[in-house]
């Protein structure tokens, strides 16, 4: 008999299928209800088996019969209350419904499949007797495939590794073809493979070696080994990269069956043989897949007795390839449908009638249609992520139930839908890693409780949309990863350097295990555990597409995230050109597109070690130029005549300035070979096409994948658009840098770029240049904090640059030379009906002459409370940046220092040192304030910058007070602390780092001594809200940084009180 | 390459390089010889062997599979600790006799 043949057997069987759909999570229910039995959910499954025992005896299907009936007994003495459902009990009915699902599905094979040790467990159950204990000394020999040796190894073993979640599978490798000739040792390859599991046994198949008189390089040195990992069958050949058809499963019975053995074979059915695991017939059906299947994957359970079989096989016509789709949705089809036919009708006989005017209006309207039609389509493959979430309720029982924990699983988000190989191809990564959350992740329930947590560990699956792509977060609250161990644990792999580590930040540490080879179960399972196979995991999300990304917190718990396309069959992407290709990059890869303007170039792009790096917002980002990559030429278009031309720069920042000397002459050499000064000598020739305008602005796009980002320099930037993709030809399937191809609205094709793929064939790897990145995220933060000055730069000569703090000036005039009036040796300027007396930086300071120039500024300050002209030359400009002013190697009478602004050594005017040079008569002598006991009043300086620091300090000590300096808040207020009874002013800075002058502020004013202390703030521009705010916290005046007169006369005033 | 003992029925090797593919076809060569000469004990001596590769092991076995016929042994010794982890990984302690 065969399926095919019997529509009302496969009525029968598409019937049972939906029964058992349901049976697993309803006997799940029934278990955690215990001795509270849900009648209705009893029934339920009662009802379900009965059905199937049913229709089985009308087709005569003896063992579906037999075995429904018996689970029928067991649920009928369950729902009088007979016995109570333990998960012993739940354990047998459930793997009675797994063999259920698989007779049920090889109906026409059924009958010779051997379920008497199910039929027993659940007589006994029954019966009240439990079934016998496995002999636990037993052992097995495991057959070698093709080979006539065996293993020998002992049951409980196999049972043991299974029941920490192992598959167990036979694999022949071959030390010459899978070893020698990969360029690995034999011990790198055992190395390798103990990472991710336990070599339970091996053996070299010594007689296929033959004997020295035979060809060693043509013979085979078979290696054959018994290997227990939790890597599931789709993921295992990762780990050996062997011929696939040198993989075996080791089945529960015992049997060993290829992996890739694909269930349209022949099912052999001596022995229940037909075992074939879900993984590979998702890889199998993926080119079919039409078919919504219900997902059942191989649970690794503890064997309490021999089980034939509990896998899950399809026949060869598949009992799912029917699909269900809602009728709403297919109603929409069919009207799509028919407005395509009206179409194109419409469109037929407007070209008949040569009608131009309808074709075009038709060709909009097809175009309409065609894309609505597209969306329909997409829809019905789109289906609930519930298919693949909802068998996880069984993973982590069976799993938790076998390492003793207890586990509550809380799924969200069932009906997010995905594309259907989507789906399917994140079933394995999914599972891997909910099973390490729950053997890894979560403690064991004693552990749990001595940290005060809930016995019961919860393990979150939550999927969800978000920014047109599926996010699925797995997250458990069990101990966390330490970031720290792991990169102590890499360091020692030297998979990254202690320096690397060191500037890694937590996240990017417990990312770490994504590194391939990076732990394996034993060794690092005093770390974390976590690790096994997770470059595997990553390595499959890649290929879909996805992201994925880990966060933990040392005891509370790990999260990972994944995000995926919605579909792989239409992506959203950008559209680039390089050397006059296009390409394509995925949305979901790209983060953003920037442009450095050419004379930005330069400036931007840094080299770390080999590479090329540009800083972005703080931030180190890597740099690839795409050219190199896949090995195009560069060129560029020139700017002048639209000519593709090539590109000989070397380094991206290489580039013809108008500062160089070649432009100097207003012509450009023919091929002379000139070693500039401020670029590397090369030794390749400048020919005159090399660029300096904007073309040579680099246009950069920021792409992610996952722990890695990015910029990849390309040509041009287009738009984007929907692309649909076409796999690559097998040709061309090692081209890394590529993730297929599509075909452009002109009918040419564009490459898809694989970002991933193209990070490592550049060797990008996201721990290059950390220790720089360090160093400019330092840099940046240190700017961040520093305070930003105020300058207002001018000249005196005309190549000597000033500057002087913006806060003192009080205006500027522009004069003619002969405004000046000189009388009595002194330069007044009749200015608003005063003179306004003028001096010039010379007078004082040891710099060259005011420039001789008929138009000239007065800047116009106060000291001493009277205005004062200082002579200076254009051209002027106020700057507001952060300058590092070194006051100790120009300093001179008249000069505090000197700083680099705009590339100028500039010397900074200190103002009241130039006046009171040569005007001293104007300074008079303040009486100094002294305290009770007649010392010298002491004040508290608090100001990170040592420039303003030293010379705010002189200006004090100067006067006669006694000065404290602290570098910031914090040590301001420690200071305040300790010197209490010393201290009788405090005079702050506002920016400061770890302690702002506002919260100094208000934790001195808390100090009942210092309740009413004055507080005069210093800033470079005191606005509006920070002179509320520190009005507020209790700052009694402001002032300006510099001020010297204005400050020192503040100070005198609050200390005469 | 240093030999140690020339003795009729015993034999020592001591390549005193790593046995790789490189050299595989001389070492090939040179146990075959010896075999010819009909010595059935012969001892390899691992000293300065660091790494021993497919190739490698693929000529161990070899002579130890010539050497069976004969019914002779190949010993091993010196063997360094990576060295001999492999051979026991992979049971070819049952196959070599490691002094």
């Amino acid at each position: 008999m065969s399926i095919q043949d019997d529509d009302t057997l496969r009525l029968y069987i598409e019937e049972s299928g939906e029964h058992l759909a349901d049976i697993e999570n309803d006997l799940l229910a029934i278990e955690s209800a215990g001795a509270d039995i849900d009648e209705e959910l009893v029934n339920k499954v009662f009802r379900a088996a009965h059905s199937i025992k049913g229709g089985a005896g009308f087709m005569g299907l003896n063992n579906i019969k037999e075995l429904s009936h018996k689970m029928e007994n067991v649920l009928g003495m369950i729902r009088e209350r007979e016995m109570v459902p333990n998960p012993e009990i739940i354990n047998i009915l459930l793997m009675a419904a797994d063999v259920l699902r698989n007779l049920i599905i090889n109906a026409d094979a059924s009958n010779d499949i051997d379920i008497s040790d199910h039929v027993r467990a659940l007589v006994s159950l029954s019966e009240g007797v439990t079934s016998d204990e496995e002999d636990e000394s037993e052992v097995v020999d495991i057959p070698f495939p093709n080979r006539d040796e065996v293993f020998t190894i002992s049951k409980n073993e196999i049972s043991n590794m299974r029941k920490k979640g192992n598959f167990i599978y036979v694999v022949e490798c071959d030390l010459i073809n899978d070893i020698q000739l990969k360029d690995k040792t034999p011990t790198e390859f055992i190395n390798k493979i103990e990472e991710s599991g336990v070599i339970l046994d091996c053996k070299i198949d010594t007689k296929s070696v033959g004997t020295l008189d035979e060809d060693l390089f043509k013979s085979n040195i078979p290696f054959v080994i018994l290997y227990a990992t939790i890597l599931e069958p789709g993921m295992i050949n990762v780990i050996f990269d062997v011929k696939e058809t040198h993989l075996f499963v080791l089945e529960e019975d015992l049997t060993v069956n290829p992996v890739t053995e694909s269930v349209s074979n022949e099912v052999s059915v001596s022995e229940g043989q037909e075992a074939i695991t879900i993984e590979e017939e998702i890889q199998t059906e993926r080119e079919e897949s039409q078919v919504e299947d219900i997902h059942t994957v191989t649970i690794p359970v503890q064997v309490e007795e021999p089980v034939s079989d509990i896998k899950t096989t399809k026949g060869p016509t598949g009992v799912d390839t029917s699909l269900r789709v809602n009728v709403s949705l297919l109603d929409n089809l069919m009207t799509l449908a028919g407005e395509l036919v009206l179409g194109r009708n419409q469109l037929l006989q407007a070209i008949t009638q040569k009608d131009n005017h309808t074709i075009e209006a038709s060709g909009q309207h097809l175009d309409l249609i065609t894309s609505e039609l597209q969306g329909a389509i997409m829809m019905t493959r789109m289906q609930p992520i519930g298919n693949v979430l909802n068998k996880f309720p069984r993973v982590v029982r069976d799993l938790a139930r076998n390492l003793g924990k207890e586990v509550n699983l809380i799924i969200e988000g069932e009906g997010v839908e995905l594309d259907k190989t989507i789906l399917e191809a994140i079933n394995d990564p999914l599972t891997h890693l909910v099973r390490n959350s729950v053997d890894h992740g979560l403690e064991t329930p004693d552990e749990r409780r001595k940290r005060g947590k809930d016995e019961v560990g919860q393990v979150f699956l939550k999927a969800f949309h978000e920014a047109g792509q599926v996010n699925i977060e797995i997250s458990d609250d069990g101990k966390g990863m330490d970031g720290g161990k792991l990169a102590a644990a890499a360091v020692e792999k030297n998979l990254l350097s202690e320096q690397q580590a060191m500037a890694m930040s937590e996240k990017e540490k417990v990312n770490l295990i994504f590194l391939p080879g990076f732990s394996t179960a034993e060794k690092v399972s005093d770390v974390s555990g976590r690790g096994v196979g997770m470059d595997v995991v990553k390595t499959n999300l890649d290929k879909l597409g996805g992201v994925v990304d880990i966060d933990s917190t040392i005891g509370e718990g790990t999260t990972i995230r994944i995000k995926l396309p919605l579909t792989l069959a239409i992506i959203p992407s950008q559209l680039i050109s390089t050397a006059g290709e296009r390409y394509a990059i995925p949305q979901v890869n790209l983060e953003e597109l920037f442009r450095i303007p050419a004379a930005q170039v330069k400036d931007r792009i840094e080299k770390v070690g080999d590479a090329e790096v540009v800083r972005l917002r703080g931030n180190l980002l890597p740099l690839i130029r795409l050219t190199d990559v896949i090995g195009l030429d560069s060129e560029y278009i020139d700017p002048y005549d639209k000519e593709s031309k090539s590109d000989r720069r070397k380094n991206i920042s290489d580039r013809r300035s108008k500062k160089s000397p070649l432009f100097n002459e207003d012509q450009e050499p023919e091929s002379e070979e000139i070693s500039l000064n401020d670029e590397e000598s090369e030794s390749y020739e400048r020919g005159p096409e090399r660029r300096y305008h904007s073309s040579s602005a680099l246009n950069i796009v920021v792409v992610y994948t996952g722990a890695l980002k990015y910029g990849l320099i390309v040509d041009e930037l287009h738009d984007s658009e929907e692309i649909v993709v076409k796999p690559l030809g097998r040709d061309l399937k090692y081209c890394e840098g590529y993730a297929g191809a599509t075909i452009m609205g002109d009918g040419r094709v564009a490459l898809i770029l694989d970002v991933a793929g193209l990070s490592r064939m550049a060797n990008l790897t996201s721990l290059d240049g950390t220790d720089r990145a360090h160093e400019v995220a330092r840099e940046q933060q240190f700017k961040n904090q520093k305070d930003v000055q105020s300058m207002l730069i001018f000249r005196n000569a005309e190549d000597e640059q000033f500057a002087a703090p913006l806060g003192l000036v009080e205006r500027i005039e522009k004069i003619k030379r002969t405004d000046i009036e000189e009388v009595g040796g002194k330069k007044v300027l009749q200015y608003r009906g005063t003179s306004l007396p003028l001096f010039s930086i010379e007078q004082v300071a040891n710099v060259k002459p005011i420039a001789d120039k008929e138009d000239l500024l007065v800047i116009v300050f106060i000291v001493a409370g009277r205005e004062i002209g200082l002579l200076a030359t254009p051209p002027l400009d106020a700057i507001e940046e952060s300058i590092v002013i070194d006051n100790t190697t120009l300093k001179q009478t008249g000069i505090m220092g000197s700083a680099i602004i705009r590339e100028l050594t500039t010397l900074i005017v200190d103002i009241f040192s130039l006046v009171e040079e040569i005007n001293p008569e104007w300074f008079g002598d303040r009486e100094i304030v002294k305290n009770m006991d007649g010392e010298t009043a002491t004040i508290l300086y608090a100001e990170d910058s040592n420039f303003f620091r030293s010379q705010v300090r002189e200006y004090m000590e100067g006067e006669g007070y006694n000065v404290i300096e602290a570098e910031d808040g914090v040590i301001a207020l420690d200071l305040m602390k300790k010197n209490v009874d010393k201290v009788t002013l405090l005079v702050t800075d506002i920016e400061m780092p770890n302690m702002d002058g506002f919260e100094l502020t208000e934790k001195v004013r808390k100090i009942d001594s210092f309740s009413s202390i004055p507080i005069i703030a210093l800033t470079t521009m005191a606005s509006e809200e920070d002179i509320i705010r520190g009005k507020e916290v209790g700052i009694n005046d402001y002032q300006i940084k510099l001020d010297k007169e204005k400050l020192l006369e503040s100070i005198y005033n609050f200390l005469k009180k | 390459m240093p030999k140690t003992k020339k003795k009729p029925t015993k034999k020592t090797f001591k390549p005193g390089k790593d046995i790789i593919a490189s050299m595989v076809g001389d070492f090939r060569k040179k146990l075959q010889k010896v075999l010819e000469q009909g010595i059935k004990d012969i001892t390899i001596d691992f000293s300065n062997v660091a790494e021993v590769d497919s190739m490698g092991i693929g000529v161990l076995i070899a002579a130890c599979n010539s050497l069976e016929n004969e019914g002779g042994t190949l010993k091993a010794k010196n063997v360094s600790e990576n060295i001999y982890l492999l051979f026991k990984i992979m049971k070819l302690d049952q196959k070599l006799v490691l002094l």
